[in-house]
């Protein structure tokens, strides 16, 4: 791509701009050219000197910007400078994407670097600090440099990092004896390392595992927020904004009310300044901070290449912008929630001042803008390119046309597996065309070469023809880049942390709640106890190596469960019942399975060559789930035994695309397929969906739903009967009778819980002996999902798309004006608007006030009380893009994709419960534009302490944090109880869910005749300090994470690691924790040698070898191996057990371990088996 | 590394194994108690070699028919 800006720049017209920029002869200006076409005009007038700043009217056009620029430069370097969305707000949380872009983007500055920075009119203007005291606050560390430990501390506080236990997202730091985590906005999380006040060691860390992964010699920490203020500051500014307050009423003869107002907001401000607490909304002082208006211009270096794209919409769009603030302004004035003078007031003619840096307006039309005097016009022409929708003829004329015009002709593709079947298609309708590594301008040809563009276009003064692939076909969405700053979506691995209170289930005693961790003294020797409480308040305190004994109880979201009393016959009673439940499920599951295994189906033929083109058309990168899902289904498609398989994925994973490529396999094969949905709007979905995806290819897509006519059902039933019909998509009426197939050879079930009783036996008979695949949304955990290998045939999507940026996220309290600049910003992007209001009552009033508040939107309502079929409509008419804002209770229906939609308001969402509402914010951002969720409460309520605790969690969400995890959790309970019928949720609810996974695992294995493997785990107890101090890790909840660790320890590796790991984490181990340590090793070699135990008994030390094991024993080996402590150690042999003792009267616990260190690693020559056989028992 | 059996009373070695890599089971060791293995077995370092004290049969035919000689400290000179 690169080769085609340069050849651009070299054209005559970019060439004489370029110059007159370079000697700032005035402002110019450009006329005719839009599109990507003007983007690529600005990427060629970037050269190595120049720093250039492009300011448009909207994010959206930014964001469009910074792909075409950053695509055609290749390595140069692009940044987005985004707008702050929400100033006035004081906002409770927000999702840190936006900010760490924009800092991002600062640190280029700060660092000067010669590079392209895109931001809007908006962004350009909002009042930010100065750049040195930004720049002053950025914190430089390197190794050996003396940096005073606590000077980090209180810096990182200051500027915006809040300290928590572990760091787990942006913005969090944590302080752990001589180390500090700290995780920027914008950069890797970082683990520093003090020696007294020297930085000894600055090492990368990774959140997941929290290990170190490689060293660095330096490290800039940035501040969390823009908004840099110290202590001293904060305290001044709080004084003089108490001042004017205190000014500002004494002129006012107002109400009592409005001056109580004004204490209650203003009074509460100042006083937050001067007892030195952040707030979000600080940012409304940041003038009286600074004595003067500051804004991110101030941040360009003075020879900054200004370009602004369209002025006559920046100056619309800063009248918007000024007006909105001005009634924003006086709104708050009213309310007593600022001070007059507090917020700059824009001057509209001054909105293009650019202090003498070179200018370039660029606008489609050449007419005059007030405040923009350009010196000199440049016209380009251009033409769009035309969309030839698949119509290759007229592509082909299009291009002789253009090669008599001797135009260079460029047809992008998005891959090369793309290029090479544009090259075969097109070929078919014999176009030459050539393909390339990379733009020649001497080419004859034209040629194909890979890139990507939103749009083609023709410039005739430069002989340069673009066409995408888009024009060509109709493929509505653009791959979207995978962004290197969107954070990797962080896979769930567990969501079993045990928080104290949190109930739990001990295998043998039944559920008890978890109290905490303790420290016990045992006869002298300390250790650490999970503390359990059970019913009757009755204590249980459990030894931490028995760890994996107790799990997390996880149930029912709604209700706690009944505590077990110690020693009942309670517990075990429940287990029996649950037992013979699981056995049953387990029974019926084995038996469905051998009858299907006997079933004969059809068995499709191995893919074919229009399957690879077909797949090499989806528009995304799959993910490996998704391609395993589709290998899966593939194999089982060639069996031919019927398949029966179950695709579980979460909203937005990626399950259609999956389902379409079964469905193609399918109908290449010559078999019709038949998609079985449960709402007419999921019907009209996929049959966008599918049309779309099968357009180019000959594959006949029809749908029966009730909104097509009973003429149309007709013909499209004929279709499916001859054979003419390819895929029919439909509800439950593809079940009727009167739907004949030629050829069935798959059905696809979306959403197969949604379907009632009697649908679902007319769905058994119809899928006894075709190729089933069923879909569905709610999760299915992964310990299920391994004890239903083999008898279900199941496949999970779990990695969620990785090109999407996360869905923005606010929490704060509601206000109309957020309501408005939502909405209306949302307009303006051509999106549309969910807006969650959770009761039938007043929604009316909602929709009213919406339209009150913004006009030009076209409302609607829905809510479960409306009749079926008016929802329907009012649900298509959204869907379609005839209303832009949906009010509705929570039925908006799962599952429906509106990419469209992108901004989500929820009222009251303190009421909602979590999962709730992360499957409500899964429902927008599923296109390629940010999205945005705002959860809003009422303001001034007094919340409930359940409400609150249920914020904070939604706070996390901004994240994918512990929140997050817990929606997880309740949605993975669902689903296991979808899968295994809905009476077996009780069950779950008895005994917890992941017992109730190894019991059912344990049933089929039993079932099925497969052994359990008898775990041989040799009992190892050792009376010594072997314990995690307080002062060492003070964080109970990282205590239980590294006690399950030490517990999971197997192999002498293993405990190396953790050593390493610890070392890292929490820096060096003291004694106890050697202790602990050690005891691992012990028993890593207990495991290796397969010890029957090791075991302390009054003062000596007793290492047992099993029975069986005597045989292999070298009887010369162990009495030499008594030598080692001549006159402590001696062979002992009871009731066929042989045991070496380890005599240790008078000899200290610390020493005696250090013997059982010894004789352990001499321990290999007593057995007579080869020394290697050992290293592979681990 | 040997096994050397060789009779506790007399002293006169009876006979001895090469072979280091014989399990307790083959050499009988797992009939015996703590206190008849520390009773009959000694390693030597030195030589790196397994003492196992026995009887010969020349001992023990003269201990069955004088069993008075049990009462000595030294029975067979």
């Amino acid at each position: 791509m690169r080769e085609i800006v340069d050849y651009l720049a070299r054209t005559e017209d970019v060439q004489l701009l370029g110059r007159a920029m370079h000697k700032g002869e005035g402002h110019q200006m450009v006329a005719g050219i839009s599109g990507s076409a003007r983007h690529l005009l600005y990427a060629a007038l970037k050269n190595d000197a120049n720093t250039i700043l492009i300011v448009t009217h909207s994010m959206m056009n930014a964001e469009a910007i910074v792909a075409d620029v950053s695509e055609l430069l290749g390595e140069e370097r692009v940044f987005l400078f985004p707008e702050r969305e929400l100033i006035h707000e004081d906002l409770l949380a927000f999702s840190p994407e936006m900010a760490a872009l924009r800092l991002r983007a600062l640190q280029a500055l700060k660092n000067r670097e010669r590079a392209v920075f895109v931001t809007t009119i908006r962004g350009l203007k909002q009042p930010m600090v100065a750049p040195k005291r930004l720049f002053d606050a950025v914190v430089e560390l390197s190794w050996g440099s003396a940096y005073p430990m606590d000077q980090l501390i209180e810096n990182l506080v200051s500027t915006g990092y809040e300290r928590v236990e572990r760091v787990e997202t942006r913005g969090q730091f944590s302080v752990r004896g001589g180390l500090i985590d700290v995780f920027p906005l914008s950069a890797d999380a970082v683990r520093i390392e003090w020696f007294g006040d020297e930085v000894d060691s600055i090492r990368f860390f990774d959140i997941e595992t929290q290990r170190s992964t490689e060293q660095s010699k330096s490290i800039e920490i940035w501040p969390a927020r823009e908004m840099v203020v110290s202590g001293d500051e904060l305290k001044r500014l709080g004084e003089h904004v108490q001042w004017e307050m205190t000014a500002f009423l004494s002129k006012q003869a107002h109400h009592q009310e409005f001056i109580s107002q004004v204490r209650h907001h203003i009074g509460r401000d100042a006083e937050r300044m001067q007892e030195g607490i952040h707030f979000p909304g600080l940012l409304r002082y940041a003038n009286w901070l600074e004595g003067h208006h500051r804004i991110a211009l101030d941040y360009f270096p003075a020879d900054t290449w200004m370009f602004y794209d369209e002025p006559m919409r920046l100056r619309e769009t800063m009248e918007r912008v000024i007006r909105e603030e001005a009634e924003w302004v006086t709104g708050a004035l009213e309310r007593g929630e600022i001070l007059p003078g507090l917020m700059t007031t824009y001057d509209l003619e001054r909105i293009f001042l650019s202090e003498g840096r070179p200018t370039l307006y660029v606008s489609l039309f050449p007419r005059h803008v007030p405040g923009v005097h350009a010196v000199q016009t440049t016209t380009i022409p251009m033409h769009s390119m035309q969309k030839f929708h698949g119509q290759l003829p007229l592509l082909k004329s299009e291009l002789s046309r253009f090669r008599k015009t001797n135009q260079h002709v460029v047809i992008l593709a998005a891959s090369a597996e793309r290029a090479d079947r544009l090259v075969r298609v097109l070929e078919d309708f014999s176009i030459q065309l050539e393909q390339r590594p990379y733009f020649d301008p001497l080419a004859e040809m034209p040629m194909v070469i890979i890139g990507n563009l939103s749009a083609g276009f023709e410039l005739p003064h430069a002989h340069l023809v673009l066409i995408s692939e888009s024009e060509i076909f109709v493929t509505k969405k653009r791959a979207r880049r995978v962004r290197d700053d969107a954070p990797e979506a962080a896979r769930i691995k567990s969501y079993q942390d045990l928080h104290v209170g949190d109930c739990v289930v001990h295998v043998n005693h039944g559920i008890g709640r978890y109290l905490g961790v303790e420290t016990l003294d045992v006869g002298g020797t300390h250790r650490d106890y999970l503390h359990l409480q059970y019913a009757g308040n009755d204590k249980l305190y459990v030894p931490v190596d028995q760890i994996n004994l107790v799990q997390k109880f996880l149930g029912n979201e709604e209700r706690e469960p009944r505590l077990n009393h110690l020693g009942g016959a309670e517990w075990a009673r429940t287990k029996h019942k649950v037992q013979k439940s699981v056995q049953d499920i387990a029974e019926d599951l084995i038996k469905l399975y051998a009858e299907r295994e006997a079933k004969p189906g059809h068995s499709f033929r191995g893919d074919t060559e229009w399957q690879r083109d077909f797949e090499a058309m989806f528009p995304y990168e799959e993910t490996p789930d998704q391609l395993r899902a589709v290998t899966d289904i593939k194999k089982d498609m060639e069996k031919t035994r019927p398949m029966d398989r179950l695709l579980c994925g979460d909203v937005g994973y990626g399950k259609t695309e999956v389902a379409i490529r079964a469905a193609a396999k399918a109908v290449f094969d010559g078999k019709q397929v038949a998609v079985l949905v449960p709402t007419t709007i999921l019907a009209q979905q996929h049959y966008s969906t599918f049309s779309e995806r099968f357009s180019g290819f000959p594959v006949t897509i029809e749908m029966i739903s009730r909104f097509r006519s009973k003429a149309e059902v007709a013909k499209v039933l004929e279709g499916v009967r001859t054979g003419a019909v390819d895929v029919v998509i439909g509800t439950h009426r593809l079940l009727n009778k009167s739907v004949q197939f030629k050829d069935l050879g798959l059905l696809v079930v979306d959403e197969e819980q949604r379907f009632g009783v009697t649908h679902k036996e007319k769905l058994k008979q119809l899928k006894s002996n075709i190729d089933c695949l069923t879909l569905t949304a709610t999760p299915i955990p992964r310990t299920l999902h391994m004890s239903m290998v083999g008898v279900r045939d199941l496949s999970v999507i779990e990695t969620p798309p990785e090109n999407r940026f996360p869905v923005q996220t606010y929490v704060l309290e509601y206000n109309d004006v957020l309501l408005k600049e939502a909405i209306e910003r949302e307009l303006s992007r051509g999106g549309q608007v969910y807006v969650l209001y959770n009761q039938v009552q007043g929604i009316q009033s909602i929709a009213d006030r919406i339209t009150r508040m913004v006009p030009d939107a076209r409302v609607a309502v829905g809510h479960g009380q409306m009749p079926e079929s008016q929802l329907e409509r009012v649900m298509l008419d959204f869907l379609q893009g005839e209303t832009d804002v949906l009010v509705s209770t929570t039925i908006i229906e799962t599952g429906i994709d509106i990419p469209n939609v992108n901004t989500l308001i929820v009222f009251h969402a303190d009421r909602l419960g979590l999962s709730q509402l992360y499957q409500l914010r899964g429902r927008v951002g599923r296109s390629n534009r940010i999205a945005y969720a705002y959860f809003t409460y009422q303001p001034d309520k007094v919340l409930t302490e359940v409400a609150e605790k249920r914020l904070q969690a939604i706070k996390e969400f901004t994240e994918l944090g512990s929140g997050f995890k817990i929606a997880m959790r309740d949605l993975s309970i669902r689903g296991a109880g979808n899968l295994l019928g809905a009476e077996q949720h009780g069950f779950i609810s008895a005994v917890g869910f992941d017992m109730y996974s190894e019991m059912l695992a344990d049933a089929i294995r039993e079932l099925r005749g497969e052994k359990k493997e008898e775990k041989r785990e040799p009992n190892v107890e050792i009376t010594v300090d072997a314990y995690l101090p307080q002062e060492y890790i003070p964080d109970v909840a990282q205590k239980i994470e590294v006690y399950q660790k030490f517990v999971a320890c197997r192999s002498l590796d293993d405990v190396a690691d953790l050593r390493e790991e610890l070392q890292d984490r929490f820096g060096d181990p003291p004694q106890q924790v050697e202790n602990l340590l050690s005891v691992a090793s012990l028993r890593a070699y207990a495991y290796r040698y397969d010890l029957e135990s090791l075991m302390k008994q009054d003062h000596d030390l007793q290492i047992v070898f099993r029975p069986e094991q005597t045989a292999n024993l070298s009887g010369p080996h162990l009495f030499q191996m008594t030598q080692l402590y001549p006159k402590r150690m001696h062979l002992k042999a009871t009731g066929g057990h042989y045991a070496l003792v380890i005599e240790g009267r008078r000899v200290k616990d610390d020493e005696l371990l250090q013997m059982a260190m010894k004789v352990m690693k001499e321990m290999t020559s007593v057995f007579i088996e080869s020394k290697e056989a050992f290293e592979n028992v681990h | 590394m040997h096994i050397v059996y060789y009779c506790r009373h007399c002293k006169a070695f009876l006979g001895s194994l090469d072979s280091s890599r014989v399990s307790l089971d083959a050499l009988g060791f797992t009939s015996l108690t703590e206190q008849e293995i520390s009773d009959i077995i000694e390693y030597h370092a030195e030589d790196q070699t397994t003492y196992v004290k026995t009887v010969c049969e020349y001992c023990e035919t003269a201990l069955e028919q004088n069993p008075a000689l049990y009462l000595t400290s030294s029975p067979i000179q």
